[in-house]
């Protein structure tokens, strides 16, 4: 085969294989954050995908993922939470629709829903539900792990990689809660968002710069709407704080975060702030990649981008988190 | 900048057009490839263009110096030298955390201070590719088996951005003749290029991430939660994807030399089908099994010392192989189970049924598996006691993962010349079957696949 060939042969596949996935392009062109790069890729990949649309060339993709979609169990094409914002890049739920820690018993009884939710004891496992984005990732399947061995507690983690409350087009969190809590509906969420959201907002039209009084505003009132839906039912809902960053702009950017989530559950009565930014500085306050681990050993507790948490990290976020839980419910671990 | 993304494939593109453009000029094409595998790593962090640059320098000056030393100690002298400054490169990004934090806590108990601070080093993408790049060449020139290429030839190698960030590891030896004289643009190997670049797209983008995401991450993240069922599954999830995330990346690697010109050595073959640990190294991650052979195994002795000297180089230098993919216990331990079956293997022989022999090689392999990838040691050791003791439901085991991991381990055995018949089939298409019937894959590829695509397994060593 001669280069020419080849060229024009990656230039054919290239070409058929954009016109065939313009829906998915077009939408992972519209995921990216907002400004010119963003700007520049909408703009080109927008007359693409008009034109896969009008030809009728889409279908294959849509018919494709749907079968993909069917197959694994996740969300589908036309599913309320992915119409929007496509499915994220990582995805995973805890093993644990019904694990207690012990198999050998029959499946677990649901607690009344409403005020007297009364989980906690064998006979009625808690129902906890952590999610989040990718700062969960370590955090959440350890709190799950912790959780689980009370053999008090059923638990199930889900979380999404690279997503928050500032993009629903990226991925809809709200509409995905709203699912849960019909569904699954838990006796306590445990959540941690922020680490995506340091970000502009768009509102219909006009995108809201990060930090001004205006996206203030607005993210609070998100906030709010997410917290208010949690905590409906009787449901108790630990929101957990973003830690402290290695980047100093960086970090100055999620601590204004932590201050709308603090305020925000404040005004709410079952809804309990947990500052992790404690957990992961240094004697002197400041970033520390490296803390003791409960056992007297030095531990790296932070991932190489000075943002996500090890495993260890996650496991000591988790042990602060379920021990305010297990006071709340009377939860201890072997008991 | 990812393989699987519309950035590279567009990279790509316009790489590969200039590429044959100034082909017939190496004056014009080496500085060009070598800026352009520059800017591909620069996409990753640019910050560490200046170590891929240094390691460049100080192992041609070091290959350099050994080529003209006068006496024997002399080059043996300047080996030691270079291939102890590659390896403190490495040593330094890889393990000083490691070290630091480990004797921190050794001396702690006793009430003194850390002798060194405990620094968080970002661990630089690939290093451990081209630093033992660097090393192969430097040792064959030391050998003699290759005489110093020219800098911008040594530069080229190193960053070349096919193999850079995960290999396959390629040797001086296999590359830098392919520098001598311009590729030619009447023969490129397109047939192979195309298929190997297609089926790895759909290895790494459909089977390696479906199975991550849907049953490997979960049960892995949470042994506690697992049933021994998921266990099960999960630990042959792994072994497949893996498989199919590591070959996926370097069937594409290889692919996108064929294209522009370059042949890279294979680096699987159907490792799964291998009949006893011997035969699984030689399928499995070909180039780093061979450069650890010839570049450790034996200049330990390897196997001419005796049984018990055979034994200890075969452990040496799989645990060895196994902290080249990091600093952790964990590792420590893969690379043991695959020394000692190595040398239990060398010392009582294997399974004399192939059929036995490919089971029980298969599984030693998934136990090696679960330590490689589980968290710590700890976790390991939950997930072999749950996969024993913890009956019970097992909700991640859907229809759709058996199926995967079913049809990924049966092509396993697949006659080898199946891929060459499907090339064959390929080639004789014209150029707008072949472009389309590629547009096509991608299409399959792009919906079947999650949306996003995680990093390969293998850049994080």
């Amino acid at each position: 085969m001669a280069a020419g060939h080849a060229i024009l042969v990656v230039l054919i596949a290239l070409g058929i294989g954009m016109v065939l996935n313009a829906p998915g392009l077009a939408a992972a062109a519209a995921r990216q954050p907002f400004g010119w790069q963003r700007s520049v890729a909408v703009t080109l990949l927008t007359p693409i995908r008009t034109f896969s649309d009008l030809a009728g060339l889409n279908w294959p993709h849509v018919a494709l993922a749907d079968v993909a979609a069917q197959a694994t169990g996740s969300a589908s094409s036309g599913d309320q939470v992915a119409a929007a914002a496509p499915a994220p890049a990582q995805r995973a739920t805890a093993p644990t629709a019904a694990v207690t820690g012990d198999e050998t018993q029959p499946s677990p009884r649901r607690s009344p829903p409403g005020d007297d939710r009364r989980g906690g004891t064998r006979e009625y496992p808690l129902r906890m539900w952590v999610g989040g984005d990718s700062l969960t990732s370590e955090f959440g399947p350890a709190l799950v792990d912790v959780a689980v061995r009370t053999r008090r507690v059923t638990a199930d983690v889900d979380f999404r990689f690279s997503t928050g409350l500032a993009r629903p087009d990226f991925f809809n969190w709200p509409a995905q809660l709203r699912r849960v809590a019909a569904t699954v509906d838990p006796d306590v969420f445990v959540v941690m968002f922020g680490a995506n959201d340091g970000q502009n907002l768009q509102v219909d039209d006009r995108v809201l710069t990060f930090g001004t009084p205006a996206w203030q505003a607005e993210y609070r009132r998100r906030v709010t709407a997410v917290m208010q839906r949690l905590s409906a039912r009787g449901r108790w809902v630990w929101w957990v704080g973003q830690p402290g960053m290695r980047s100093p702009d960086f970090d100055a950017r999620m601590s204004l975060l932590n201050e709308v989530y603090r305020s925000a559950a404040a005004d709410h009565q079952r809804v309990s702030y947990i500052d992790s930014r404690a957990l992961f500085t240094g004697p002197t306050g400041a970033f520390s990649p490296y803390l003791d681990d409960g056992g007297g050993n030095r531990t790296l507790m932070r991932q190489q981008d000075g943002i996500h948490l090890t495993r260890a990290g996650g496991q000591r976020l988790a042990d602060v988190v379920f021990a305010e839980v297990a006071a709340r419910w009377g939860l201890a671990e072997g008991s | 900048m990812l393989f699987p993304t519309i950035q590279f494939a567009i990279f790509f593109l316009l790489v590969l057009v200039a590429s044959w453009l100034s082909m017939p000029r190496p004056v014009r094409w080496k500085p060009f490839m070598l800026a352009a595998s520059y800017l591909f790593y620069a996409a990753w962090d640019w910050r560490f263009l200046g170590l891929l640059f240094g390691v460049t320098v100080a192992s041609q000056v070091g290959a350099v110096a050994i080529h003209h030393a006068a006496t024997e100690q002399s080059r043996r002298w300047r080996l030691g030298l270079t291939v102890a400054a590659d390896l403190a490169v490495l040593a330094w990004f890889k393990y000083y955390g490691f070290f630091a934090t480990s004797l921190a806590n050794l001396l702690d108990p006793l009430g003194l201070a850390p002798p060194l601070p405990l620094l968080q080093i970002v661990l630089p993408v690939g290093i451990s590719f081209f630093t033992f790049q660097a090393i192969s060449y430097v040792v064959d020139v030391y050998r003699r088996e290759l005489a110093p290429a020219r800098p911008i030839d040594v530069a080229v190698y190193l960053a070349f951005f096919p193999h850079l960030v995960a290999g396959p590891i390629v040797r001086g030896t296999e590359f830098l003749p392919q520098l001598r004289s311009p590729r030619d643009p009447r023969r490129v190997d397109g047939g192979r290029a195309f298929l190997l670049i297609a089926g790895g797209l759909f290895k790494k983008v459909v089977v390696a991430n479906l199975l991550a995401t849907t049953l490997v991450d979960p049960v892995f993240a949470s042994p506690a939660s697992a049933s021994a069922a998921e266990i099960l599954a999960a630990t042959y999830g792994y072994a497949v994807q893996i498989y199919a995330d590591f070959s996926g990346y370097t069937d594409i690697a290889i692919g996108c030399a064929l294209l522009l010109g370059f042949t890279f050595p294979d680096n699987f073959d159907r490792p799964y089908a291998a009949v006893s640990l011997q035969d699984f190294w030689r399928r499995w991650h070909m180039t780093l099994s061979r450069w650890l052979r010839d570049y450790l195994y034996i200049p330990l002795g390897g196997s001419s010392g005796g049984p018990r000297r055979t034994a200890r180089n075969l452990l040496l230098t799989m645990l060895l192989g196994g902290l080249w993919h990091g600093a952790a216990w964990t590792f420590v331990v893969w690379g043991a189970i695959h020394g000692l079956g190595l040398a239990v293997e060398r010392r009582y022989g294997g399974a004399r049924n192939r059929f036995v022999g490919r089971l029980l090689t298969f599984h030693v392999v998934c136990l090696a598996w679960i330590f490689f990838r589980a968290g710590s040691l700890p976790a390991a050791g939950t997930l072999l006691w749950r996969l024993l003791t913890a009956w019970g439901p097992a909700p991640l085991v859907t229809p759709a993962v058996v199926a995967v991991i079913a049809a990924a381990l049966a092509m396993q055995l697949l006659p080898r010349d199946v891929g060459a018949r499907l090339q064959y089939a390929f080639s004789r298409m014209t150029p707008t079957m072949q472009g389309a019937t590629l547009g096509l894959c991608l299409l399959a590829i792009d919906a079947l696949g999650p949306q996003g695509v995680a990093p390969f397994i293998y850049f994080q060593f």
